[in-house]
C-alpha cells in the first residue's frame, strides 16, 4: 500500500483521483492547493507524490523543490497538461520518477503505481545504510557517499539501477532486463539511455581506489556490480 | 515532394514587397533630388520659380503619398505578425485548459468503464467504450493544434536515442485497432534520435489517415537501417487522385470533409526538428516515407 499525497486544483480529476486511489486500497489525500500540499506533507508523510504543475497559488515545479529539500525518501510523478520539453526536463531535475501528460490513461497511472509500489517494497528489505569500504549507499534517501566523503543525490532511476544490480550482485545482468524493470514493458529506451545512467554510477564507486564496489561491462550482454570489500 | 506553409510564405513574400517599394521609394527621391539640382540651370532660362515650384510640389506630394503608402504596408505586415503569434498563444493556451478537463472525463470515463466491467451490461459497456473512443478522438486532435502552435512559436523537441520497432509494434497495439498492421523490419534493436510524444502523434496520423481515408484496412511498415540513417516507409491501400504537390500544405483536405489538415504538415515539422526527412512517394498509391537520424547503440 502507498501513502498518496495528490496535488491536482481541478476537483474533478482530483477527487476521482483520490476515490479510485483509495478504492484500490492506497492511502490517499488530496490538496487543491500548494498551501494545503505543505500542510499534508508534513502531517501525513506521503511516499508518494502525484503533483499537478499548475496551482492557484505555486506551480508544482517550486513545491516539488521545497519538498526535495526537506525529505528525499518519497516518490514524485508529475501529472500535467504542459508538454514543453524544458518543463519535463526541469521536473526530472528535481527527481521526478516520470512525467505523464494529461490526458493519461488510468492504466498507464496504475502500471507506474504497481512498479513504484513494486520498487518500495525491494527497497524496504534493504538495511537504511550499506557500507563497502569508503562507499555508502542510502537507497531509501536516495544518496550515495563517495570516497572523498562528498554525498551524491541520485535520481529515481539511478537509484532503482542501483539497487537492481545490487541485488544481482555478482551476477551479469542484460541491459534488455533491466529496461523491462526500471522503465517498464511500455518503454522503449534505447541502450545507450542505461549506459548514461550507469555513468554516473560507476563515476561514484571509481572515486574509491580499493574499488570496493565495481559496475563492469560485460561485453553485449549488459552489467555486473562487484562487491570486493 | 516539399511540404508547404503558405502563411509562411506569404507573410515572407509581404516582407520581400516591402522591401522591394522601400527600394524603389528611395531610388525615385534620389531622381527627384538628382533631377531639382542638375537641371536646374535649364530651369531657369525657361520660367525657374514656376517649374522649381511644380516639381517641388508635385514630387514632394509623389515622395509622400508613396512613403505613407510604405508605412502602411510595415504596419499592416508587423499587425499581421503579432495577430499570427496572438492567435497561436491562444490556441497553445486555450488546448492547454481543455486538456484537464479532457483528463477528468478520461478519467471517469475509465472508472464507469471498470464498474460497468462487472455489471454485464453490454449496453452500457458499448455506451462507455464510445464515450473513451471519443475522447480519445479529441485528445488526438488537441494534441495536433497544441504541438502545431508550439512549433510555430519555435518550440524544441526532446530528442532522447530510442529502440523504433518494439516502440511503433507497441504504438500499434495502442492506436490502431481496427487496421492490420504488417511490420517488417531487419533489426530489432534498431535505435532512433526521435521525440516519443512527437513520434506517436506521427504515427497515430498515419493509422487515423488509414482509417478515415481507405476502404482496406491493411497497413504495411517496413523499417529499414542505413549507414547514417533509418527508414520508416508506411503504405496502406489508400487511392489518391489530388494534386500530390498539395498534400501535406497547411489545411490542405483533398476531396474530403474529414481530418483537420494539419497532420502531415506537422509530420513535416517534427520530422525537421528531429534532423529527419519526411517524403510521400508514388502517385496513386502513396508512400510515406519517415527518415530518422540513427542513434548508434553503444555495446561495451
Amino acid at each position: 500500500m502507498l501513502n498518496i499525497l495528490i496535488v491536482e486544483d481541478e476537483t474533478n480529476l482530483g477527487s476521482t483521483l483520490e476515490e479510485y486511489l483509495k478504492a484500490l486500497g492506497h492511502q490517499c489525500v488530496w490538496a487543491k492547493t500548494g498551501a494545503e500540499a505543505r500542510v499534508f506533507f508534513q502531517s501525513k508523510k506521503p511516499n508518494l507524490i502525484l503533483m499537478d504543475i499548475g496551482l492557484p497559488d505555486t506551480t508544482g515545479l517550486v513545491l516539488a523543490r521545497e519538498f526535495r529539500k526537506v525529505r528525499k525518501d518519497f516518490v514524485l510523478l508529475f501529472l500535467s497538461a504542459l508538454n514543453d520539453p524544458e518543463i519535463k526536463v526541469e521536473a526530472l531535475e528535481i527527481g521526478a520518477e516520470d512525467y505523464i501528460t494529461k490526458p493519461f490513461a488510468l492504466k498507464e497511472l496504475i502500471l507506474r503505481l504497481e512498479r513504484i509500489l513494486k520498487t518500495q517494497t525491494s527497497l524496504e528489505t534493504l538495511p537504511e545504510e550499506i557500507t563497502h569500504g569508503p562507499l555508502k549507499i542510502w537507497f531509501r534517501r536516495y544518496e550515495v557517499k563517495d570516497a572523498e566523503g562528498n554525498i551524491i543525490a541520485l535520481s529515481q532511476k539511478e537509484c532503482a539501477i542501483l539497487e537492481f544490480l545490487y541485488k544481482k550482485q555478482n551476477t551479469a545482468v542484460e541491459r534488455d532486463e533491466i529496461i523491462t524493470h526500471i522503465w517498464g514493458e511500455d518503454k522503449f529506451p534505447s541502450n545507450r539511455t542505461v549506459d548514461n545512467y550507469i555513468v554516473k554510477l560507476r563515476k561514484w564507486c571509481e572515486t574509491d581506489p580499493d574499488k570496493s564496489i565495481e559496475i563492469q561491462s560485460i561485453r553485449s550482454i549488459g552489467y555486473k556490480l562487484i562487491v570486493n570489500n | 515532394m516539399r511540404i508547404k506553409n503558405p502563411f509562411d510564405h506569404s507573410s515572407r513574400l509581404l516582407f520581400l514587397l516591402s522591401l522591394v517599394w522601400a527600394g524603389v521609394l528611395l531610388l525615385l527621391g534620389g531622381w527627384w533630388i538628382y533631377l531639382i539640382f542638375n537641371f536646374e540651370n535649364i530651369l531657369v532660362q525657361i520660367d525657374r520659380i514656376r517649374i522649381t515650384k511644380m516639381i517641388v510640389w508635385e514630387g514632394g506630394s509623389f515622395i509622400v503619398l508613396l512613403l505613407s503608402l510604405s508605412i502602411s504596408l510595415l504596419i499592416l505586415y508587423v499587425k499581421d505578425q503579432r495577430k499570427t503569434k496572438s492567435l497561436q498563444a491562444f490556441f497553445a493556451s486555450l488546448t492547454h485548459e481543455l486538456k484537464t478537463p479532457l483528463a477528468s472525463i478520461r478519467l471517469q470515463g475509465e472508472v464507469i468503464n471498470e464498474i460497468l466491467a462487472s455489471k454485464n451490461d453490454s449496453s452500457l459497456n458499448k455506451l462507455s467504450a464510445r464515450l473513451l473512443e471519443d475522447t480519445g478522438k479529441l485528445e488526438s486532435q488537441m494534441d495536433k493544434i497544441l504541438q502545431l502552435s508550439r512549433i510555430e512559436r519555435g518550440g524544441e523537441l526532446s530528442l532522447t536515442s530510442l529502440k523504433i520497432i518494439p516502440f511503433i509494434k507497441n504504438l500499434a497495439k495502442k492506436w490502431a485497432s481496427g487496421l492490420s498492421i504488417e511490420i517488417e523490419a531487419e533489426d530489432l534493436e534498431t535505435t532512433i534520435v526521435a521525440d516519443e510524444f512527437a513520434l506517436e502523434l506521427m504515427i497515430k496520423n498515419l493509422f487515423e489517415n488509414t482509417r478515415l481515408h481507405t476502404k482496406s484496412q491493411n497497413v504495411k511498415i517496413k523499417i529499414s537501417k542505413m549507414p547514417e540513417t533509418v527508414v520508416l516507409t508506411y503504405q496502406d491501400q489508400g487511392e489518391f487522385t489530388g494534386d500530390k504537390n498539395k498534400l501535406g500544405t497547411l489545411f490542405y483536405k483533398h476531396n474530403s470533409g474529414k481530418g483537420s489538415g494539419i497532420g502531415l504538415y506537422l509530420t513535416n515539422k517534427l520530422l525537421t526538428k528531429m534532423h529527419g526527412k519526411f517524403e510521400i512517394i508514388g502517385h496513386k498509391h502513396l508512400i510515406f516515407s519517415l527518415t530518422f537520424k540513427r542513434s548508434e547503440d553503444l555495446r561495451a
